[in-house]
């Protein structure tokens, strides 16, 4: 027994382990609570086809800028749109180009890393570079030059971004590969013959899921804020695509009279962000070893 | 006499389940207590719980936890009392004084923050074994070698002239003529007056310091009173196998010197570690075939890089190699290691924890390709019902004991039949009852199957056991080679002769005379 102890088991089976902690470790009820929220976004956008009212679409459904009340619930816009229905169908939107393109940005991010990270000294020096300098580079400047090449639309705005998201994936993952392969278990194995890809199988791939996946719902929740955030400024999704971004730049000019037009998108954002932020850091506190408690 | 320290009734559970219970203690002012017990005995959550250090979700529970001293009594289950004694009324000696050193600090401005003003920082340097001590004071932690970060943390230790010092496993990181240091600082500070409290697995520790021993078990103090009735005349089973399991307790290895052909062959190994030195300077090691040879010497004298330029982990800058019958300049370190097998240091942290014994122990033969998978299989059954894990196959090592993860461990090294184990370090991470079960397993193992044996330590009362033939190491050279049986009458090297003072042949002889 050691009163330093060595950080050593993996973190899947740590953050099984706290997660069932009955004696509340921090970030629990963050990732609880997160994870609900999270699923009942998804859920419900999931289904929009079947629960929004009308057709998102469809203009002069109901009155313009009606305000909330009877059967448009939250409203319509200026067109004369349900805000519901637009709500609803723009979260597929968002929510689906944004899984797809959180899919590629992890897969790209994880494989250079983890070429990076098996790298020899110079390889792992030019390699860590390059990946610090697109780090440094602010997103949304890349994706606005991206954007202007491409001419504004959705899938230029993720295309961008694709550029730039991969980055503080293959910061992590090649910091993980390191530290994976110095450990004792993998330093053995190589010295009893180990082939490159048997370690990664066995000693590194159990250490990169935890951290990565906390990764991915932190950047998840960024990305979709950003392009939220483009689409109102009118590089993302074009009118008449419900977007929540768009459909705020929408709201823009009847913002005062009909608060309700920004409310509806406004809140959708709002809600799935913070969901996701929530899981991110519930997990990081979760299996981040040094948040555990030791009395004064 | 008053006692420095009392501890009545201390219990502590994690979750109900009982790591402490009722656990009575006293040390008195001048006196040194030792704390001795195996892994898991709750040992380590003594010094704990008088810290008050006990992680969530434990919980403590004592009828008196009280300091006194000159500088008045301290109820020490009050926090704010206890927050307040820690380093000053108390000092505490880590078991890594590497882990336990800030990094980027220096060593001055750490002593003084442990208490000692300004100009007290060098005499205690000095007291503590540093001969030039104005040298060390503006040192980042991080430059120290392990010797070194000994000493500064035990001068952080004593800083604040605490009434109770604690000791937690100091001497387990540490090789033998450190030791000896480390045990010779603790009794000057209890002949100063200070009450120390030392936990240990090692008898020979206790032997050489203790003026009390309390053994615990499973949490409970199953025996105390004097070191020489307690080690000499030891009641309880479990105080026996502590006494009767250490190394120099164990029968000597007897066999004639194998005289076979060299199947490990070193010539000139040199390697340099940049900013260090060399660290090996023209090494030459011969080993025979079915010859165990051990390697023996101090922290920093290049073992550790010697076995890892043998393992490939370490390209060597200079020297000729032929490991098992194989050049791996010429043949690739695969050929080698198809031969050439490790037994790791920790057998535990050598294990993939997500792994089940049986993958674990044919992993080897996957990796040479040797047999089909069924094939693997069989031969992982096999080995592991051999080692006494027939029902373990399916376990994970976080579902294992030390002692079966050691087991597997060595079934791993054993799977593809290799002509030579290198063994590292490999009873260091043990208490004695698995060193004894471990130097048992490997002598069986060697003389089962004709391997021949590398085994690295700065141990020598376990080299003494295991190995035919014992090489000393000391500035990156081989400076003294003997055969086990006269390695203690016939040693000339100065580095040899300190090594064996450190491990005299009964270190319990002193005590229990």
């Amino acid at each position: 027994m050691r009163l330093l102890d060595s950080a050593r088991a993996g973190a899947g089976t740590r953050l099984r382990e706290r997660l069932r902690d009955r004696a509340r470790p921090p970030g629990r009820a963050l990732v609880v609570a997160g994870s609900v929220l999270l699923a009942l976004v998804v859920l419900v956008v999931l289904v929009a086809p079947w629960i929004a009212p009308f057709d998102p679409a469809a203009q002069r459904v109901g009155p313009r800028l009606a305000p909330p009340e009877g059967e448009h619930w939250s409203g319509t816009d200026r067109f004369g749109r349900d805000t519901a229905s637009r709500v609803l169908h723009g979260g597929r939107q968002t929510l689906l180009v944004t899984a797809a393109t959180m899919a590629a940005v992890v897969a790209v991010g994880v494989v250079v890393g983890t070429v990076i990270g098996l790298a020899g000294p110079r390889g792992d020096d030019l390699g860590r570079r390059v990946v610090d300098t697109v780090v440094a580079f602010p997103a949304v400047i890349v994706i606005l030059a991206f954007v202007g090449l491409r001419g504004p639309s959705l899938p230029a705005v993720l295309g961008g971004a694709l550029l730039v998201w991969w980055a503080p994936f293959a910061r992590l993952t090649r910091a993980l590969v390191r530290a994976a392969l110095a450990e004792p278990s993998a330093v053995t194995a190589r010295a009893l013959g180990a082939s490159r890809l048997h370690l990664l199988r066995t000693e590194v791939r159990p250490r990169l899921v935890g951290p990565v996946g906390v990764l991915v719902a932190v950047e998840t929740g960024q990305l979709i804020a950003t392009v939220a955030g483009l689409s109102f400024l009118g590089m993302g999704a074009q009118p008449p695509d419900p977007e929540w971004g768009a459909m705020l730049a929408d709201a823009r000019g009847a913002a005062l009279s009909s608060p309700h037009l920004v409310l509806g998108p406004g809140l959708a954002v709002l809600v799935t962000v913070l969901a996701l932020t929530c899981v991110g850091e519930g997990l990081r506190d979760l299996l981040d070893r040094s948040t555990q408690v030791v009395r004064p | 006499m008053t006692p420095a320290l009392t501890v009545r009734g201390l219990t502590v559970d994690y979750r109900g389940a009982a790591v402490l219970d009722d656990v009575d203690l006293d040390v008195a002012a001048g006196e040194v207590l030792v704390v001795l017990g195996g892994s898991g005995s709750g040992k380590s959550t003594v010094l704990r719980a008088v810290l008050g250090l006990v992680p969530a979700p434990g919980r403590v529970r004592a009828a008196r936890l009280a300091l006194a001293g000159g500088r008045g009594p301290i109820d020490l289950a009050d926090p704010r009392a206890r927050r307040r004694a820690r380093g000053d009324r108390i000092g505490l000696v880590f078991q890594d004084p590497v882990l336990a050193l800030t990094p980027l600090r220096r060593v001055g401005s750490l002593v003084r923050e442990a208490g000692a003003d300004r100009s007290g920082v060098e005499p205690l340097l000095a007291a503590s074994g540093f001969g030039r001590p104005a040298a060390v004071v503006d040192r980042r932690a991080f430059t120290l070698s392990g010797g070194m970060a000994q000493r500064v943390g035990f001068v952080l230790a004593v800083a604040g002239g605490p009434d109770v010092l604690l000791a937690d496993e100091p001497t387990t990181a540490l090789d033998g003529p450190a030791r000896v240091e480390l045990v010779d600082r603790l009794r000057e500070r209890a002949a100063a007056g200070t009450a120390v409290v030392l936990v240990t697995h090692d008898v020979g520790v206790a032997a050489a310091l203790a003026d009390r021993v309390l053994v615990l078990d499973g949490g409970r103090v199953v025996e105390s009173g004097p070191t020489a009735r307690v080690l000499g005349a030891p009641a309880h089973p479990t105080t026996r196998a502590l006494v009767r399991d250490v190394p120099w307790a164990l029968p000597p290895r007897r066999r004639a010197p194998a005289k076979g052909p060299a199947v490990v062959r070193v010539r000139g190994l040199t390697k340099a570690h940049p900013g260090a030195g060399a660290v090996l300077d023209g090494l030459d090691l011969d080993v025979a075939e079915g010859e165990v040879v051990g390697v023996a010497g101090r922290s920093g004298d290049g073992k550790t890089t010697l076995l890892r330029c043998l393992l490939g982990l370490e390209r060597p800058d200079a020297g000729e190699l032929r490991l098992g019958g194989v050049d791996p300049a010429a043949e690739g370190w695969a050929a080698v290691r198809r031969v050439v097998q490790l037994v790791p240091q920790d057998p535990r942290g050598s294990l993939n924890p997500w792994r089940t014994a049986a993958q674990q122990v044919a992993d080897p033969l996957d990796f040479h390709r040797i047999g089909d998978r069924a094939a693997r299989r069989v031969r992982a059954m096999e080995l592991l019902d051999a080692f006494g894990l027939g029902g373990l196959a399916g376990r994970r090592p976080t579902e294992l004991s030390t002692g079966q993860c050691q087991r597997v461990a060595i079934a791993r090294a054993l799977a593809v039949r290799p002509r030579v184990l290198l063994a590292d370090e490999p009873a260091s991470a043990l208490d004695v009852t698995r060193q004894a079960e471990l130097i048992e397993l490997l002598t069986a193992v060697v003389a089962e199957h004709g391997t021949s044996a590398l085994v690295v330590s700065h141990d020598l009362h376990v080299l003494e056991r295991l190995c035919d033939r014992v090489a000393v190491l000391a500035e990156g050279r081989i400076v003294e080679d003997l055969p086990v049986g006269r390695l203690r009458a016939d040693a000339a090297h100065e580095r040899t002769r300190a090594l064996l003072a450190a491990h005299p042949t009964d270190p319990l002889a002193a005590a229990t005379a």
